[in-house]
C-alpha cells in the first residue's frame, strides 16, 4: 500500500503523463489484492493471473477516467477486475475449485492427523467457494477476504446494501455447512 | 487413512465443536488473505503495455483483451445496431418495391 494518499495521486498523475515507473509502482502496490480477488472469484490461479494482468493493462488505458472524488484507486481497480472476472465466468460457465491454492502458507508442523484435517477442510472450503453462485462468491471474497466495507461492495456491485449482506450471509452459511460436513466425516472415520 | 491406530489413540485430534469449526474457517480465511501475486506479474503487465508513442494494443495479450471487449458488447447495444441496419436496408427495399409495383 502507498505511504500516503497524496503519493498515490502523484503516481497516478505521473502515470497519466506516460511515466512507466510510476505505473509500475501502482501495480506493485495493488498486484497482490487484484491477483487474490481474480483467483478467488475464478477459482483458477492461472486464469486469475491472466485476468489480473488484464485488469492492470486496462487500467493503464483508462487512467484518464479515474476520478478520485468518486472513490479510491483500489475500489476502481477492483471494480474493473470484478467485471473482467464476471465476464470470464459467464463465458466459461462455471469455475474450477482451486486444487493448488496459490502461495498460501502451509500450516505449521503439527501432528499428522491435525495437518490432514486442516488440508481436508481447506480443500472442502475451496470447493464450496467455487460452487457458490458467482455473485455470492464475489461478495464473499470482497467482504471476508479483502475486508472491504459492505457499503463499498454494494456500490461496486451496483446493488442494495441489504442484498450484499444477504449474499455474504448465505455464502458463509454454505461454507460453514461444508465445513461441518467435513468434520462430521472425520468423526465417522475416527470412531 | 493409514494411521488409524494413531488416530484412534488420540481422540482430541477429531475436532467436532463449533469453536473448532470456526477456528478451521478462520485459518482458511487467513490462508486466502495471505495469497500473494507471482513475482513476474508486474513485469508481465509492463511488457503488455503499449510502448510510449504507440496507440492501441502492443501485445497479443492486449489484443485479446480488446477483442473480448468487443465480444462483450451488451446484447442490447448489438440488437439496436442490427435493427438500425435492417431499418436502413428496409427503407431502400421498400422504395424498390414501390418502384417495381408501380
Amino acid at each position: 500500500m502507498p505511504a500516503s494518499n497524496e503519493s498515490e495521486l502523484q503516481l497516478i498523475a505521473r502515470s497519466r503523463r506516460g511515466d512507466r515507473d510510476a505505473f509500475r509502482a501502482l501495480v506493485l502496490n495493488y498486484q497482490d489484492q487484484v491477483y487474490r480477488v481474480c483467483c478467488l472469484i475464478l477459482g483458477d490461479s492461472s486464469f486469475g493471473q491472466d485476468l489480473a494482468q488484464d485488469t492492470f493493462v486496462r487500467a493503464h488505458g483508462k487512467l484518464h477516467l479515474f476520478d478520485p472524488e468518486k472513490g479510491s484507486f483500489a475500489t476502481w481497480l477492483l471494480t474493473m477486475a470484478r467485471r473482467l472476472c464476471l465476464n470470464a465466468c459467464q463465458r466459461r460457465g462455471r469455475t474450477i475449485a482451486l486444487e493448488d491454492p496459490p502461495d498460501h502458507a502451509s500450516p505449521p508442523a503439527q501432528q499428522p492427523d491435525r495437518r490432514a484435517i486442516q488440508t481436508d477442510t481447506a480443500e472442502a472450503l475451496d470447493r464450496a467457494l467455487a460452487d457458490l453462485p458467482t455473485d455470492f462468491r464475489t461478495a464473499f471474497v470482497l467482504a471476508e477476504i479483502e475486508d472491504l466495507p459492505l457499503q463499498k461492495i454494494a456500490e461496486l456491485e451496483g446493488v442494495a446494501l441489504g442484498t450484499i449482506k444477504s449474499r455474504i450471509h448465505r455464502a458463509k452459511e454454505a461454507l460453514r455447512s461444508q465445513l461441518q460436513t467435513t468434520f462430521d466425516e472425520w468423526k465417522t472415520t475416527t470412531t | 487413512m493409514e494411521d488409524d491406530h494413531h488416530m484412534n489413540s488420540d481422540r482430541q485430534s477429531a475436532p467436532a465443536s463449533a469453536s473448532e469449526v470456526e477456528e478451521a474457517y478462520a485459518q482458511w480465511q487467513r490462508q486466502k488473505q495471505a495469497i500473494k501475486a507471482p513475482d513476474d506479474l508486474t513485469d508481465a503487465v509492463m511488457q503488455a503495455l503499449p510502448m510510449p508513442g504507440e496507440e492501441g494494443p502492443a501485445s497479443k495479450h492486449r489484443g485479446i483483451a480488446d477483442w473480448r471487449s468487443i465480444v462483450d458488447m451488451p446484447l442490447a447495444r448489438a440488437a439496436v445496431f442490427m435493427i438500425a441496419a435492417l431499418l436502413g436496408m428496409g427503407r431502400y427495399a421498400l422504395l424498390l418495391f414501390c418502384f417495381i409495383a408501380s
